[in-house]
């Protein structure tokens, strides 16, 4: 037992003075420089699952929740509405996901007849504030402690108060449905690992929106709401090894029906995902697909396709373009030419017009003098391809990203690369004003259904901000 | 780490990612090159850290977790480097069976020694033995960096010891001989 620990205690400082190497030059330059052309993933993609879950194997009981949750849903489906607060069950879909917390927070805001507007607010805390404690802390470190809940305020911006007052400070509002009773949130429960709950708008009797994804299914996100609100779409992605999403292999556009909990992949938008390392380096993928939007007749999907390589041909900067696919996966194509960097789409109300964000990225210089350059602009096009109209033309300081939404009265709202600024204006690009995005009043007041806003370096920031009804 | 880094990372601020990269190379590099023992590839597998960790990092739930959820992105790199040059060199890597333990710990007053037996070790077993012994993990936390089972990982931790020490008596044996046919 002494020689073993002798010998460890030996291994120990033989590893510590071997690592007093120095790192070779122009590494950090070098990996600072692809770091300025990579983009990066969505978080419900790569969430990284730190110790293992406990493994769950679809039981009786969890078989049982999945009848019960179905048949409330067909129950309150054909009554005419989304109406989940009745419903005894945990689970919507099929239950291949660990079971839901039992312990459901007490919901913290009751709405009233006139409804409301639910979006989640962070707020930054200082080393000492509240609970916010870290070791090794001192002034000027700039450490600190992020919370953010998802709150509803009365349609005047007053009353704020928490929805999951109980739950951790890590809640997120992922998608409210088209008629604002219902909203899908994350992190609203105590080791709920960020899976999509449906609630009402009450903060009431949350449930596991389980959409079946299981090994080698890494994740789904980007969800979306169709516009009669019985179904969903997202993008699921699928990962060679599940211990590690972040090696995603391929996406897919999928839909899930609610009332049934049956998820259709659309297998004409799955795509294989680049792989980092040699030899494919950036070129061998077909891309990333992300944040599917309805049209209003819920018959069509917008999404934007991200990283897309060709492979043999090595490059600096992948792709980004913007497709329609039908919602049965039928008719896929590309929006506009690939050289406008078509991202992040959104249909108009009355389903004219598309809007998008071209995002033009290039690099200049190589190596270690690389510079990385960005020019984003908003256009609108017709649905069909035809007819693409600049909107905006602030080009290098212009658009930031996930910004560009319609409101309800056919204007377009869209935040800054300073991701503080937020402005209205016309689909001519005519009467652009600049709005107050802490304000949730002047916010909402512009005719938002939903309003983006940014997460800022301030203390309080704001996330996408919904209106909601009273249930 | 500081957590406002990481979270201005999070929200797409390069400039902050550069800043928590600066801080991080060497520690990355040292461990890479630990558990590699190849400068080069030590360089590609940290690269490859770097890009995965900005890439990815949306993906961390606690920003103070970031040192750790770091660490495991380099073994998986380290692994994957590894891995290429297992396929590349085609060469299997043997870890002698011993039946019974020397006292190695005279014989590794020379750091080549212990230099040349670690480099003969597998991947897997010199990366538990930097986990454990140069970054102090305990053995949940290098159970976790590893994605293996704690137990697994008390099992693979021991393997490698025994591989070490066991390599270390066989150099000690070389030496000797090679010092008797140099006294003949």
């Amino acid at each position: 037992m002494t020689a073993q620990r002798d010998f460890d205690r030996l291994v120990a400082t033989w590893l510590d003075g071997r690592s007093a190497l120095n790192v070779p030059d122009g590494l950090l330059e070098r990996s600072l420089a692809q770091v300025e052309a990579t983009r990066q993933r969505p978080g419900w993609l790569v969430r990284d699952r730190g110790r293992s879950l406990p493994a769950t194997a679809r039981s009786a009981g969890s078989r049982l929740r999945w009848a019960v949750a179905v048949v409330s849903l067909v129950v309150v489906a054909i009554a005419g509405g989304l109406m989940l607060t009745s419903a005894p069950a945990t689970t919507v879909g099929p239950s291949n996901s660990p079971p839901a917390a039992t312990a459901a927070p007490k919901p913290g805001a009751t709405l009233g007849a006139g409804g409301g507007i639910v979006f989640a607010r962070t707020i930054h805390l200082q080393v000492g504030e509240a609970d916010c404690t870290q070791l090794n802390a001192g002034p000027g470190t700039g450490e600190g402690c992020s919370r953010r809940w998802i709150v509803v305020v009365n349609q005047d911006g007053t009353g704020e108060r928490r929805l999951f007052p109980d739950g951790p400070p890590t809640q997120s509002v992922l998608a409210v449905s088209p008629d604002g009773s219902h909203l899908l949130a994350s992190g609203i429960l105590p080791g709920s690992d960020f899976r999509p709950y449906l609630t009402d708008v009450n903060g009431s009797a949350p449930r596991l929106l389980d959409t079946g994804c299981i090994a080698p299914c890494a994740g789904d996100g980007g969800f979306a709401f169709s516009p009669d609100g019985e179904r969903l779409a997202f993008v699921r992605g699928y990962a060679s090894d599940s211990a590690y999403p972040g090696d995603a292999t391929s996406t897919v556009v999928a839909v899930m029906e609610l009332s049934t909990g049956k998820v259709t992949e659309l297998d004409s938008t799955r795509v294989a995902t680049p792989e980092l390392s040699l030899p494919c380096g950036f070129t061998c993928g077909e891309g990333t697909d992300e944040a599917p939007h309805w049209s209003p007749d819920g018959r069509h999907l917008l999404f934007t396709r991200y990283d897309i390589g060709t492979p043999g041909q090595p490059r600096q900067v992948l792709d980004t373009a913007t497709f329609t696919v039908d919602a049965d996966g039928a008719n896929l194509r590309q929006l506009v030419a690939t050289g406008l960097s078509a991202r992040d789409a959104d249909w108009s109300p009355d389903g004219s017009l598309v809007v998008f964000t071209s995002a033009i990225v290039w690099i200049t210089g190589q190596g270690s003098d690389a510079t990385y350059n960005e020019a984003n602009d908003i256009y609108t096009v017709h649905p069909d391809g035809t007819n693409v109209v600049r909107v905006t033309t602030s080009g290098v300081a212009g658009i930031g990203q996930d910004a560009a939404r319609w409101t309800s009265t056919g204007r377009i709202v869209y935040v800054l690369n300073d991701q503080w600024t937020t402005m209205v204006i016309d689909a001519d690009g005519q009467h652009r004003t600049v709005i107050d995005p802490a304000d949730v009043r002047e916010r909402t007041a512009v005719g938002c259904i939903v309003c983006s806003a940014p997460v800022t370096d301030r203390r309080v920031g704001l996330t996408m901000a919904y209106w909601v009804s009273a249930p | 780490m500081q957590r406002d880094l990481v979270e201005r990372a999070q929200r797409g601020d390069r400039d902050a990612f550069a800043v928590i990269a600066t801080g991080s190379i060497g520690r990355l590099y040292n461990i890479a090159q630990l558990m590699l023992r190849d400068g080069d590839r030590a360089d590609d597998a940290v690269q490859e850290t770097l890009v995965v960790a900005w890439r990815d990092l949306k993906g961390l739930r606690d920003p103070n977790g970031f040192d750790a959820w770091l660490h495991r992105v380099l073994v998986r790199c380290v692994y994957r480097e590894a891995g290429r040059e297992r396929r590349r060199s085609a060469r299997a890597v043997h870890v002698p069976e011993i039946t019974s333990q020397p006292d190695a710990s005279r014989a590794v007053e020379d750091r080549d020694t212990l230099d040349r037996g670690f480099r003969r070790l597998r991947p897997d077993h010199r990366a538990a033995l930097v986990l454990h012994h140069y970054l102090g993990y305990s053995d949940d936390d290098a159970a976790d960096a590893l994605r293996i089972p704690s137990g697994t990982f008390k099992s693979r931790l021991n393997r490698a010891t025994v591989a070490l020490r066991a390599e270390i008596a066989a150099d000690a044996r070389t030496t000797d001989r090679l010092a008797a046919e140099v006294a003949r």
